[in-house]
């Protein structure tokens, strides 16, 4: 349990230092740190209590991360950019690229492949969860405007 | 709004160039430059607005009444990402959007925005602090995390005095990850209670462009195929310059230590 608490905190801290590298002002790095918490904890729920493979957990982590994005967007009126790209950053799998390296240096190739494997299919679940947020949120925004009769400019 | 001058007309599609080019460099998708450019384009009285963004060039044409000015922004590499001024350029294209502004008000509202250079003190805080963060986070111990903060901190200078004198951004890449790989070896040879892969995880973190990876499908899938797969190929060959970097320090230390 204090290791999953330690997580929390790290990844916390870990995307508002991000947000300090890509100069977010101050109540949109909470917000954004906030995410990255969230994107961690719903990473961690579907791979070890739920027991989901990496590429499924890693896609509805990015699509939780991008829709509280959205959300956090609408109410607090910024882009959605800003706190996405600081909340998806403990996502990343930094570690699973590391263990790859580390094995094609010691040349283990049956290893390296293994973490290589990972780190790809983590990279593209977190890609597309985001992606499929993205469309949906905004397939909501276009049928909201098109209910209000509000000209869009195609 | 009254109607423009010629004159008037040449120095908004400037203004809209350089909030273009703002934009792209702080690390917005080609879409929100584009419908930025377009809204506000049309809100200066513009009967069509021709826009072309990709990442490396901006392409515009204001089809006024009277009048058609065209021009090219080429764009380089020498962004970082910046959102607070990213969301200052759209409150302000909202502003636009609402009401216009006269011209000469809005390039000096556009200098102010644009003006402000990467705050170093920001860039010590955020290496120092991410790294710290992602080695407690990848289960690291305390002399982990102070020792991944120390060589955060010379991430830091290496980007501060390295990364302007590289030919670009993949240079930097492979020499920052190559030098912070060496360190971290070292340090875990010295220091029994670090673990190097902790150690070296943390700064690949930092390292990784993680944010370009994630804006080229962002890209792609709103329909700029073009600048998605050319920022894409971008990311792909950046993170092929940090495992190179990584794996050359690995291989030499470890070459080193078999002599």
């Amino acid at each position: 349990m204090s290791g999953y608490l330690l997580k929390l905190i790290g990844a916390f801290f870990g995307s508002m230092g991000f947000g300090y590298l890509f100069h977010v002002r101050n109540r949109n790095l909470i917000i954004g740190s906030i995410g990255g918490v969230i994107g961690i904890v719903i990473y961690l729920l579907c791979t070890d209590m739920l027991k989901i493979n990496v590429f499924m957990s890693s896609f509805i982590a990015g699509f939780g991360c991008d829709l509280y994005s959205e959300i956090m967007a609408r109410v607090f009126k910024a882009p959605s950019t800003t706190f996405f790209m600081v909340a998806f950053l403990p996502l990343v799998p930094g570690g699973s690229l590391y263990y790859c390296i580390e094995n094609i240096v010691s040349q283990n190739s049956a290893l390296a492949i293994q973490f290589g494997i990972k780190t790809f299919l983590t990279a593209l679940g977190i890609a597309l969860g985001m992606s499929v947020g993205w469309a949906l949120c905004d397939l909501l925004r276009k049928i909201g405007s098109i209910r209000k009769n509000r000209l869009y400019i195609k | 709004m009254e109607k423009l001058t010629v004159k008037q007309q040449e120095k908004l599609v400037q203004q809209l160039l350089k909030m273009g080019e703002n934009c792209i460099y702080s690390g917005a998708e080609i879409k929100r430059v584009e419908d930025m450019i377009n809204f506000t384009g049309y809100s200066y009285g513009a009967k069509n607005v021709n826009v072309f963004v990709i990442t490396s060039c901006i392409i515009l044409t204001l089809n006024f009444e009277d009048n058609q000015v065209t021009s090219t922004k080429r764009i380089r590499q020498f962004g970082y990402i910046d959102l607070t001024r990213l969301e200052k350029l759209n409150a302000l294209s909202r502003k636009l959007c609402k009401k216009p502004i006269g011209v000469d008000e809005l390039e000096t509202e556009v200098d102010k925005i644009v003006e402000c250079n990467q705050n170093m003190k920001e860039l010590f805080i955020g290496d120092l602090l991410s790294s710290g963060a992602f080695a407690l986070f990848f289960g690291g111990n305390l002399y982990d995390v102070i020792f991944a903060s120390l060589v955060g901190i010379l991430v830091f200078l290496m980007q501060k005095y390295i990364e302007p004198i590289c030919m670009n951004s993949m240079v930097f890449k492979f020499v920052g990850c190559f030098f912070t790989g060496l360190i971290t070896c070292f340090l875990a040879y010295l220091i029994p209670q670090c673990h190097q892969d902790i150690l070296t995880i943390a700064e690949v973190m930092l390292f990784i462009p993680g944010v370009m990876f994630t804006n080229s499908l962002r890209d792609t899938l709103l329909g700029d195929t073009l600048s998605g797969a050319l920022r894409f190929i971008e990311a792909t060959l950046l993170a092929g310059a940090v495992v190179f970097g990584f794996f050359a320090s690995m291989y030499i230390f470890k070459g080193l230590f078999l002599l």
